[in-house]
């Protein structure tokens, strides 16, 4: 069963391609490519719906409002997709080549701040409630960058700094989108809270299934390299709780920073059951997203959405 | 002779490097009750190229290390600093009134000597040699292969290791980059050294060195030892692998002095100044905290060498002592391994700290001393002024809340002087303070540039047109310059991001971007809606601007009209929304049309007035020379007018030829009438700008005056400090 009704999907679709048809430039500068490519990049639209799930706990789910709350959420995303690739050099995303592959380091990063721009522009109009959610949103995602920043080829990384890092990075925009739509249909405010919690919990689990994706499915799957976070310097989850079993995995890291033995970092996944741990890992916040979601009426949107993303995930790393 | 320690013999700790951070490291320790072995290449006693003098904290360190006699010895100075500030006038001044009293002369080969003495006394041991390589067996051992003078092989093994050898460290692992600094103080090194009687003041100045058809960046002193005595020294800094330092002898330095070139073509003759003058140059060089799990590195070797106000020597003791004690806690199980790191760090910041504060303190000053302005008796709010202030001196915001401004406003105004408590707080909320400092360097001083004059331009407008100037005028001024700082930022992402070095720096300048845009946006959150609806399409167009700049870079085909767009685009948007917002915020919306007009002609001349600043001047706040903005390819203005006049130009005009032609290009843009051009552009805004003003009530018009007079005076202020254009 879908999540959400099919047809805001496509509203939000169509929201999406209107940013393209209806951009018109100031002036002709590379810029503009860039923007578009950006805005073109497609995607599941996970916290676009998020919102649409979370309205649900308002008398007005179906508000307009609602609708551009989640417009506003999927052009935060792709802000910060453009910028992500700067910051890790990404120069595949989903199957194409990333924005600042394609546009050059510039274009990208003065596109995904025009579309943050373009968030902020449509936020106001949405009132006061919606900007300081996304400002504040936008002020944690970087903080969380930071964080994941500073602690790069740091073999003695720990778990509670990973969650620290996926809660500001990831989950921030699960928050956004969660409380967007709850404020926008005039949710109480414990509803609000409750959505922003699931919200977090799922984004972090979102966060693990990421990561795991990244060690364990092929390119064609991901749409980008494997094992690119290890290669950056990025130890996930599964790494982190490997690292904390096989000392040989710390040495082996330690040694070599950029040209790691990947096959024997993945031997050494499956043998510490470090995968299983973090998928674990991964339910047990899913479990505690639904407990949020079961504390309000409306929750079986909710639960069905936490439903949905697992097994997509699952089936991306089976 | 002390026992050399055997092949494979442990020892507690392995200092390399004999000089004063290495001594006062060895000594501590072995004072300590420690197994110390120091290794030196040089024999003793061996001269080391460098300043004599020390700050009275490190005098107190000697004093614990039972060297009371050297430091009742030493000479007290009184110090004086050779400032050339804002590109005007040239003061000289003391050093006494920013609290640097005392300094104390003590030549370091006494000290250096002192301390090793006083080492060997305690136990330490000295091997003649060289380390060759060392492996660091994480936090347990620290191995060291040392070559002695008799070509021996001897490994010790040791369960800490200090290093310092000094600012070209071979154990660093990551080097100080070359410090490049702009034109030194020749003409008043001649004079000084030329008076009859040199009084007990020291010179000290950085500079590039040209010396047998090559450039150095280095810095030199001249210190007064006794009575005869002067220690002349020069020490420069090369690239990774060359010789140490350089000394020249004084003889040949005077001589070098006389003769050199660079004298009159760089300054032509000098303007009223009595006795002593030279260039200040800010040294914000980001130096390494280098430091591994079981090396220190203190000293030179640590990056704690200071140009600038001639700390290296105190910075030098300090790291060996603070450097030592730590290791010994560490050594008896009372401290963590990290403590370590943690000192090494702290030094650094402390140093880096305290020089920017003073440098700041006097920046200040100068400005209020400044004439290029014509500020005595101006009108307007007391707020107001101190914001133009800060957007001339550029840097106020570096420790706000060390100055007595918020005070001295408070007396006055308690509303206002809240206000800057916030406006303080926000900015400290902005920049990050666990950073990597030299990027929080880089960032505090970006922040300082980009936003004062906005700021101001929206409080003038704001305190124009009846309002308070409010802590919620303020974050909105702040929000706006983070606008400005955002696109700065971006336009800093280095364009090789795919090569994995940089990716680092891009990706904290990109996250650094993000952090401003979203501190403004929590600024505006507080705002009306509609302003931030507002800045959102501000920043739409400062993000065109500051893309279209970076499509023209190296296009030396590129328009007046492109520059105007884009300066239109960023610095014009910015300051109208500045005006708008400033008189909205104080409940005046019918003049909004003027004051959008008014802020966006200010914007433009101000931007010209800037570029032809960062030039043909330099930049004091950014430590840029004269022509470094070209480093990037943006051609601005007088360059382009430049190229209109002289189109050979443009074959200099290039990435790869930039390092050799940079000085070439600004002259040749000197010979022409770019200056006087850019001028006249500059001046023609500020009279647009003006005339929106006409329309306003006089009393408001009366403050918002100042900004496009304060556009002209900066270009003033370069016409008045380069040299007259030969036709």
């Amino acid at each position: 069963m879908p999540i959400a009704d099919d047809s805001k999907r496509r509203a939000l679709k169509d929201l999406l391609a209107g940013e393209i048809t209806e951009f018109s430039p100031r002036r002709e500068t590379s810029l503009n490519g860039a923007y578009c490519h950006l805005l073109s990049t497609g995607g599941r639209q996970w916290r676009g719906r998020l919102c649409f799930a979370a309205a649900l706990q308002g008398p007005h789910p179906d508000s307009p409002n609602v609708l551009q709350g989640a417009l506003v959420v999927e052009l935060l995303h792709l802000a910060t997709l453009a910028h992500d690739d700067l910051i890790d050099t990404g120069t595949m995303r989903r199957g194409a080549p990333s924005v600042s592959a394609a546009h050059g380091p510039h274009a990208a990063g003065f596109a995904g701040s025009r579309l943050f721009g373009r968030a902020v522009e449509l936020a106001s109009e949405l009132g006061n409630d919606a900007l300081a959610l996304l400002a504040e949103a936008a002020t944690n995602m970087c903080a969380g960058g930071m964080l994941e920043l500073r602690g790069l080829h740091d073999v003695d990384r720990t778990s509670e700094n990973y969650f620290a890092v996926a809660e500001g990075k990831t989950a921030s925009a699960f928050v956004l989108a969660a409380g967007l739509g709850a404020r926008l249909a005039g949710a109480p405010d414990a509803a609000l809270a409750a959505v922003r919690g699931f919200g977090r919990d799922l984004g972090v689990a979102y966060q693990i299934w990421d990561d795991l994706i990244d060690l364990l499915a092929d390119t064609e799957v991901s749409g980008k390299p494997r094992f690119s976070d290890v290669r950056n310097g990025v130890y996930t989850l599964p790494t982190v709780y490997a690292i904390e079993e096989s000392p040989e995995l710390r040495e082996l890291l330690l040694r070599r920073r950029s040209n790691i033995d990947t096959g024997r970092l993945f031997e050494i996944l499956q043998e510490t059951g470090a995968i299983e741990r973090a998928r674990a890992k991964g339910n047990e916040l899913c479990d505690c997203a639904n407990v949020h979601a079961r504390s309000m009426p409306n929750c079986e949107e909710l639960t069905l959405f936490v439903q949905e993303a697992r097994q997509r995930h699952m089936a991306a790393i089976a | 002779m002390t026992p050399i320690p055997m092949n494979g013999e442990l020892v507690d700790v392995v200092v390399v490097g004999a000089g004063p951070a290495g001594a006062a490291a060895a000594l501590a320790l072995a004072r300590r009750g420690h197994d110390v072995v120091i290794v030196e290449v040089n024999e003793a006693p061996y001269d080391k190229p460098c300043d004599d003098v020390v700050r009275i904290e490190a005098a107190n360190t000697l004093r614990r290390l039972g060297l009371e006699e050297v430091v009742t010895r030493a000479i007290a100075l009184e110090s004086l600093r050779v400032d050339h500030v804002a590109r005007g006038p040239f003061i000289r001044r003391s050093l006494a009134h920013c609290g640097d009293a005392g300094r104390i002369c003590i030549p370091s080969r006494h000290l250096v000597e002192a301390l090793r003495r006083h080492a060997l006394k305690c136990g330490a041991r000295i091997v003649t040699g060289r380390v060759e390589d060392w492996v660091d067996l994480h936090a347990e051992r620290v191995c060291a292969n040392v070559r002695g003078a008799d070509d021996r092989l001897v490994r010790i093994e040791a369960k800490r290791l200090v290093a310092a050898d000094g600012a070209r460290s071979s154990m660093r692992r990551v080097v100080v980059p070359a410090i490049e600094r702009g034109h030194g103080g020749w003409h008043s090194a001649r004079r000084y050294l030329h008076s009859p009687s040199p009084p007990a003041r020291e010179l000290y100045w950085a500079f590039p060195l040209t010396y047998r058809g090559a450039t150095f960046a280095g810095h030199l002193w001249v210190t007064p030892v006794g009575p005869d005595t002067l220690n002349v020294g020069v020490r420069y800094f090369q690239e990774r692998g060359c010789a140490a330092s350089l000394a020249i002898e004084p003889d040949d330095l005077l001589d070098y002095l006389v003769q050199g070139q660079l004298v009159s073509a760089r300054f032509g003759e000098l303007r009223g100044i009595s006795n002593v003058c030279a260039e200040f140059q800010p040294f914000t060089s980001p130096l390494s905290e280098a430091c591994a799990d079981s090396v220190a590195f203190v000293g030179d070797a640590a990056g704690l060498a200071d140009p600038l106000l001639g700390t290296g020597l105190t910075a030098a003791l300090l790291s060996g002592s603070e450097v030592a004690r730590e290791i010994d806690g560490l050594l008896r199980h009372e401290r963590p391994v990290s403590r370590i790191a943690a000192v090494s760090h702290t030094l650094r910041r402390g140093i880096d700290c305290s020089l920017l504060v003073r440098e700041h303190e006097q920046l200040a000053d100068e400005a209020m001393a400044l004439e290029a302005v014509p500020r005595a008796g101006v009108p307007g709010h007391p707020l107001l002024r101190r914001l133009i202030d800060m957007a001339i001196v550029g840097r106020e915001r570096f420790s706000i809340a060390e100055t007595p401004v918020a005070q001295e406003l408070g007396d006055g105004n308690l509303g206002i002087a809240t206000a800057f408590v916030d406006f303080d707080r926000f900015a400290r909320e902005f920049v990050w303070t666990d950073f990597p400092f030299s990027f929080e360097l880089t960032m505090r001083i970006l922040c300082a540039q980009a936003g004062p004059t906005c700021a101001a331009v929206l409080l003038g407008s704001n305190i124009a047109m009846g309002g308070s100037g409010d802590a919620i005028a303020l974050s909105a001024a702040l929000a706006g310059e983070m606008l400005g700082v955002a696109s700065s930022l971006q336009a800093c992402v280095s364009p090789a991001a795919s090569a994995g070095a940089t990716s680092l720096g891009n990706g904290l300048a990109t996250l650094m971007a993000d952090h401003a845009l979203s501190c403004h946006l929590r600024a505006t959150s507080k705002l009306k809606p509609l302003d931030a609806g507002n800045f959102a399409r501000v920043s739409f167009a400062a993000q065109d601007g500051a893309m279209l700049e970076i499509d023209d870079a190296w296009r030396t085909a590129r328009s007046p009209k492109r520059y105007l767009a884009a300066a239109f685009d960023t610095e014009g948007a910015l300051h109208e929304h500045a005006a708008s917002l400033g008189a909205r915020l104080a409940g005046e919306e019918s003049n909004s049309d003027e004051l959008r007009e008014f802020g966006r002609n200010v914007g433009v001349a101000l931007r010209i007035a800037n570029d032809v600043f960062e030039l043909l001047a330099g930049d004091a706040v950014l430590g840029t020379d004269p022509g470094d903005c070209l480093r990037h390819g943006n051609l601005s203005l007088p360059v382009i007018y430049a190229l209109e006049r002289d189109p050979r130009l443009a074959d200099l005009l290039a990435p790869h030829l930039f390092a050799q032609s940079r000085e070439m290009i600004v002259d040749r843009i000197r010979n022409t009438d770019a200056v006087s051009r850019c001028v006249a552009e500059c001046e023609h805004y500020a009279y647009s700008s003006r005339a929106a003003l006409e329309r306003l009530d006089p009393e408001a018009a009366n403050v918002l005056e100042l900004f496009p007079r304060l556009a002209v005076a900066r270009c003033a202020e370069v016409v008045l400090s380069t040299p007259p254009h030969r036709p």
